[in-house]
């Protein structure tokens, strides 16, 4: 702190002068409770000082100018004295009488006599009052205020007594001095508002009053109550602007017209010093300049906030600060050369910034970063302005008025001194020196906003900045560092949805893109423009214009894009689900285009992929079992490894209920998807177009347009539509589908033959009409295609005429047309009632083979026994009719193989017979002459037939009978031994007589075997033995005795060969005629 | 009165936006794009004091040597932002605080339609109207 309160000493010189020092030191050891009038508040002050002798000059020079003077004047007066008693009286009484006066005499009423005293013994033996000098002084002037007069007790010494009587002084003199205070203050503060009063008055001075509300502003900040001066300066600042605001709108004052002189200088804010002493003196002249008092008000300012350690406020109010100043220069209309207020504002920026970092600590770069970004922003542009006046912007070429500019501006700056560093000046000197010096220091006041900005995650206005550098790097020609910004900015504004801003960024982005020579990217953007609906028409059909050309020109294509924002689709609509193999499939596209004209595309197509190709749509599914209700299945979307679960709810009887997709990170896949357009075009591959839906020539309107595109398919198999692309030229569009998941099928049917009874019911053994209907399915077939039909068991013909037949030759047949052909088959009469007969029908166009079964009914059932006696031989065949149906049996005839017609004698007549329903005829034929070692005879009875319609026939009934030979003949008699009738309980005789049929006498002995009914016979003797022959016959006889009465039969005998003597089979009992079988005998009561 | 009146939403979109004169819209769509900066500091300093009131007035934003921006944020986030000339000295803090009152009545009246999605751009011709009243008109 430079000034100090002034107070004046007067007495003993030496005295005082050996004393002073100390008092100086001490005074502000203490802060004392300052309380002031009006209700402000009170605050704590260290009084501080300056101790000068004593002269009645000091008044005279307030007397003259009392105007504006208050830290300049001694605020306190002091008389020090050490006499003893008897001096007092002689002389020093009168002496400080007369300075009491000459105080009097100005008014001034702050005053204290100091009383030193050396003796203290003789201050206290005094028992009466005003017996030593303290007291005499009190008594002489002091009066009513006691504490005028103070005794300073043994100072230069230093134990208690002496440093409570220091303490003791120093109080009341600090209260004296602020009570002092208060009293010049609150009549200076009185003159300060009567001079407010008067500013509407014609004459007034601001100037005059700046300089007296200022002295206010020094007197407290001398006091240190820095707050309290910064009011000042603060009150002054709002009266200014509102006189300036005022003088705008017509209450025009003499002494601003003052202040609006041509600018000639502008050497910006200077910080450097506390008080800008020549700037005061100025304001003392009255020639201040509006920004030399703006600067000295605000540097003031400045000066308290950091006496304050507020530097950050420092930097906030720099800008408002600047920012009214230019204002202020335009309200007023001062004459400003070009460039001027551009210099003015960069270097004050700089010397705020300068300032700043000087006072700052690093605990508040934080809050201070807050206000210094927008100040290194504010240069920045600053400085841009100035190299664009004077031609140091790239790509421009300073011309000579240019140049003087320069000189003009330097010499404005008036640098005088050289500060250590690189003071605002030198560096605004040095930017305007040449065109490189501009570029490295506008790069680098770029650089630190941005950097500043990027600190306090203002992301914004650093993007901002960012493309002001791209436009100053593409001035410099370097397109690809520019773009990097632009995009950067561009990735913002899209992410934000500020297209209007987005569209104008890509267009520089397109003209670096352009001269740099990317041409996918510039492609691209040229796409983006054209499309975009925010920019200006005659721009879009610009860039519309160029990527038609382009679309031609590029030679090293094709050039791969994305079909957003040129192209959106609606969602690809089918025609059906399911096509069958060599159908067409259309598809209806509608396609939106945003461009400004048509496009002509030479093709326009949608991948189709097969579904098979990748695991279900391109995902991987994985199936997961969570219980026994549900199961999941994990699929995967892209390869950006999005996890959908797929989960499946069962009912209980295995039903399924519920099917949900899950996506756990949903929200992640929100954004991804939020992004999808905005994303590069490095993803855009152009899928397999081997299967593909096409449309050739297509030409797109502007606005909505709708297209059908259609394909054959010839592959079996689900197909999902996977990607769309436009082709135009060299350039292709491209959408993928995947997400939309459209599917369709490709199925194929196949041929059918099929063989058909209009009756519905084939019978065996007529020839029966059939049609045949051929179905080709989903197949074509090709004209002259055979169809060959053959059967293991049927007989097949062309007509009824009974032309064999084992192919048809089918006409060109289209996909399900039906073709239908009438045969005829004939199946032979069979012992089963229904038997199924299989027809092979083999199609030469798609090597299948066919079985249709048929089943035929048999009209008649039949059954065959051989009949044989000792001699003769007979077939008996029973026909039964089975069917409703009245069929007439013209004739009939038995062929056996191996015998002639002539040895086989019907024993009928052959006359038609009508057979229905269980009516049945019995043929009976005796065989003479059959070759003896025919074991089996093959037999086959040849019918003539009429069905009721009057077809006739002749149908076969093939059959086989056992040719048995007879070996034994055999007789057996009853009689009784009683001679008479039998009786029952009377012993009876059983005779059997044995004969060997043929020549060659093979047996000597058979053995027998009785069966009798119990309840009948009794057998008496043995019911087995064994029967010897002679000569080919044999005899024995045994005793029964019948135990019933009545006709009853004669029990049997069963014989055999000896040799196997358990044989009594069914077989070989044929070989034995009984020639009395079921012979029954009558028995009596006895 | 004010040259632009912006209303973004919460995801910062800009929903509706209009100036005078048109010519100029782009400079000030950028000035109302950067002054979201400033307008996310004053809402994300305030969130610190959990007590404390939030004011849906912010004040001014940042000046310009043309141009103040004030701004004001709805409790669902939704910021508006005018934009008034710094020549132009009759609009005091009270001014722009009835221009913000005025402009959030509207926006609620516009947001009761039930036609209207939130979020969508905003096309309401009342809403317009009153928008129109503040902006300058020569």
């Amino acid at each position: 702190m430079e000034k100090r309160p002034i107070i004046t000493c007067y007495g003993d010189q030496t005295l005082y002068s050996s004393l002073c020092p100390a008092v100086t030191e001490m005074l502000p050891r203490a802060a004392v409770e300052w309380r002031r009038s009006y209700g402000r508040p009170a605050r704590k002050v260290c009084v501080e000082a300056t101790f000068v002798p004593f002269d009645a000059e000091i008044f005279k020079a307030k007397e003259a100018d009392d105007f504006c003077q208050l830290t300049s004047l001694p605020y306190f007066h002091l008389y020090w004295t050490d006499c003893d008693l008897d001096t007092y009286k002689s002389s020093i009484r009168d002496h400080i009488s007369t300075w009491l006066s000459i105080l009097r005499n100005y008014g001034i009423s702050d005053w204290m006599i100091v009383v030193v005293t050396h003796d203290e013994k003789s201050v206290k033996s005094k028992l009466l009052p005003r017996t030593n000098v303290y007291d005499k002084v009190k008594n002489d002037f002091c009066g009513k205020y006691a504490d005028r007069c103070v005794m300073l007790a043994e100072p230069l010494k230093s134990d208690p007594r002496s440093s409570e009587s220091w303490n003791n002084f120093l109080n009341k003199f600090r209260v004296q001095i602020l009570e002092s205070f208060n009293i010049s203050l609150n009549k200076f503060e009185e003159k300060l508002r009567s001079q407010r009063e008067l500013r509407t008055q014609a004459g007034w001075d601001f100037c005059q009053y700046f300089l007296m509300q200022e002295e206010l502003a020094f007197m407290f900040e001398m006091l240190g109550v820095y707050e309290d001066a910064l009011i000042q300066y603060d009150e002054l600042d709002a009266l200014f602007s509102q006189f300036l605001l005022n003088h705008a709108a017509g209450a025009t004052a003499e002494w601003i017209t003052n202040l609006t002189k041509p600018c000639e200088h502008w050497e910006g804010l200077n910080l450097s010093r506390p008080v800008d002493k020549e700037k005061r003196y100025q304001i003392q002249l009255n020639k201040i300049t509006l920004l030399d008092l703006r600067s000295y008000l605000f540097s003031r300012q400045c000066a308290l906030l950091f006496l304050l350690y507020r530097p950050w406020e420092v930097a906030q109010r720099s800008m408002g600060f600047m920012q009214t100043c230019v204002q202020d220069v335009e309200l007023l209309e001062v004459h400003t050369p070009p460039g001027s207020l551009a210099c003015w504002v960069f270097l004050s920026c700089m010397e705020t910034l300068q300032a700043c970092e000087k006072f700052s600590q690093s605990g508040q770069v934080a809050t201070y970063s807050l206000h210094t970004a927008s100040l290194w922003d504010y240069t920045r542009k600053k400085l841009y302005e100035l190299g664009e006046l004077c031609g140091l912007l790239p790509g421009m070429t300073p011309s000579s008025e240019q140049l003087h500019l320069v000189v003009d501006l330097v010499a404005g700056m008036r640098i005088l001194e050289q500060r250590e560093g690189e003071s605002p000046k030198s560096k605004l000197q040095e930017a305007l020196s040449s065109q490189t010096a501009f570029q490295k220091n506008y790069l680098e006041l770029s650089e630190l906003a941005m950097g500043t900005f990027k600190h306090i995650g203002r992301m914004r206005s650093a993007k901002r900045i960012g493309q002001d550098l791209a436009d100053f790097y593409m001035g410099l020609g370097e397109y690809s560092k520019a773009e990097g910004f632009l995009l950067d900015a561009l990735k913002m504004y899209k992410r934000e949805r500020w297209t209007s801003i987005a569209d104008h960024i890509r267009v520089k982005v397109a003209q670096c893109q352009e001269r740099e020579g990317s041409i996918s990217k510039y492609l691209r953007s040229c796409v983006c423009i054209a499309s975009s609906q925010d920019l200006d028409d005659d721009l879009r059909m610009d860039y519309y214009r160029k990527l038609l050309k382009l679309t031609t020109d590029v030679s090293d294509g094709p050039y791969t894009l994305k079909a957003y924002p040129l192209l959106t689709f609606d969602k690809p609509l089918l025609d059906k689900q399911v096509c069958i193999i060599g159908d067409h499939i259309t598809i209806t596209l509608g396609v939106t285009n945003h461009l400004p004209g048509p496009i002509t595309c030479n093709m326009l197509s949608i991948a189709l992929e097969p579904s098979g190709s990748r695991a279900l749509h391109g995902h991987h599914h994985v199936r997961h079992h969570s219980g026994t209700s549900s199961s999941s299945m994990e699929l995967c979307l892209d390869t950006t490894k999005y996890k959908v679960f797929e989960e499946y709810e069962y009912t209980s009887n295995g039903q399924v209920q519920t099917i949900r997709l899950q996506c756990h990170d949903a929200s992640t896949m929100d954004k991804q998807i939020g992004l999808n357009h905005s994303g590069t075009q490095k993803d855009v591959q152009l899928d397999d177009y081997t299967i593909s839906a096409s449309l050739e020539h297509v030409v797109m309107m502007p606005g909505h347009n709708t297209f059908s595109l259609s394909t054959k398919l010839d592959d079996l198999g689900s197909y999902c539509l996977s990607q769309l692309c436009a082709e135009a030229c060299q350039i292709q569009l491209v959408e993928s589908l995947q997400e939309l998941l459209i599917e369709f099928q490709v199925k194929a049917d196949a041929s059918t033959v099929c063989l058909k009874s209009p009756s519905g019911q084939v019978l065996a053994g007529f020839v029966q009409e059939l049609e045949l209907i051929v179905n080709p399915g989903s197949y074509t077939i090709p004209e002259g295609a055979v169809l060959h039909v053959s059967s293991q068991t049927l007989q097949i013909f062309q007509d009824e005429g009974q032309n064999k037949l084992t192919s048809v030759t089918l006409p060109a047949l289209k996909a399900y047309e039906t073709w239908e052909q009438k045969i005829f088959v004939k199946a032979a009469l069979g012992s089963v009632d229904e038997e199924e007969h299989l027809v092979d029908v083999e199609g030469d166009w798609n090597n299948s083979i066919l079985c249709q079964s048929l089943t035929f009914q048999q009209p008649f059932c039949f059954k065959c026994k051989m009949r044989n006696t000792i001699s003769k031989r007979f077939v008996e065949l029973t026909m039964t009719a089975t069917r409703t149906l009245s069929i007439t049996v013209n004739h009939t005839s038995l062929k056996i193989q191996g015998v002639a017609d002539e040895n086989i004698v019907p024993f009928y007549t052959d006359a038609p017979m009508v057979l229905t329903a269980n009516q049945s005829a019995t043929y009976l034929w005796q065989l003479k002459e059959i070759p003896a070692n025919m074991q089996t005879l093959s037999c086959s009875l040849v019918l003539g037939l009429q069905d009721p319609t009057g077809i006739q026939c002749n149908a076969d009934y093939n059959f086989k009978l056992e040719n048995e030979e007879m070996r034994y003949g055999m007789l057996t008699s009853i009689r009784s031994d009683s001679e008479g009738p039998v009786k029952s309980g009377g012993t009876c005789t059983l005779n059997v007589d044995i004969q060997e049929l043929g020549n060659a006498h093979q047996a000597e002995q058979l053995t027998y075997q009785i069966e009798v009914d119990k309840k009948c016979w009794v057998v008496m003797g043995k019911t087995a033995g064994e029967i010897g022959l002679q000569n080919g016959r044999g005899h024995m006889s045994l005793k029964v005795v019948p135990l019933q009465c009545g006709y009853i039969p004669v029990p049997s005998i069963k014989i055999s060969d000896a040799g196997n003597p358990g044989e009594f089979s069914e077989r070989k009992s044929h070989h034995v005629f009984d020639a009395s079988a079921a012979q029954c005998v009558t028995v009596e009561m006895s | 009165m004010a040259v632009c009146v912006a209303v973004i939403s919460k995801e910062n979109f800009p929903l509706f936006i209009k100036t005078i004169p048109t010519e100029n819209e782009l400079k000030f769509f950028y000035t109302v794009h950067t002054s979201l900066d400033v307008v996310e500091e004053k809402i994300s300093n305030v969130g610190k004091n959990v007590n404390d009131m939030r004011e849906l007035y912010l004040g001014l934003l940042y000046p310009t040597e043309d141009y103040k921006v004030y701004g004001y944020v709805t409790n669902t986030k939704v910021k508006f932002v005018i934009v008034v000339e710094s020549s132009n000295t009759n609009l005091r803090d009270n001014e722009i605080r009835g221009m913000f009152r005025r402009l959030h009545n509207a926006y609620v009246d516009m947001m009761c339609n039930p036609f209207y999605t939130p979020g969508e751009n905003i096309s309401s011709k009342p809403f317009e109207r009153i928008v129109d009243s503040m902006l300058v008109q020569d």
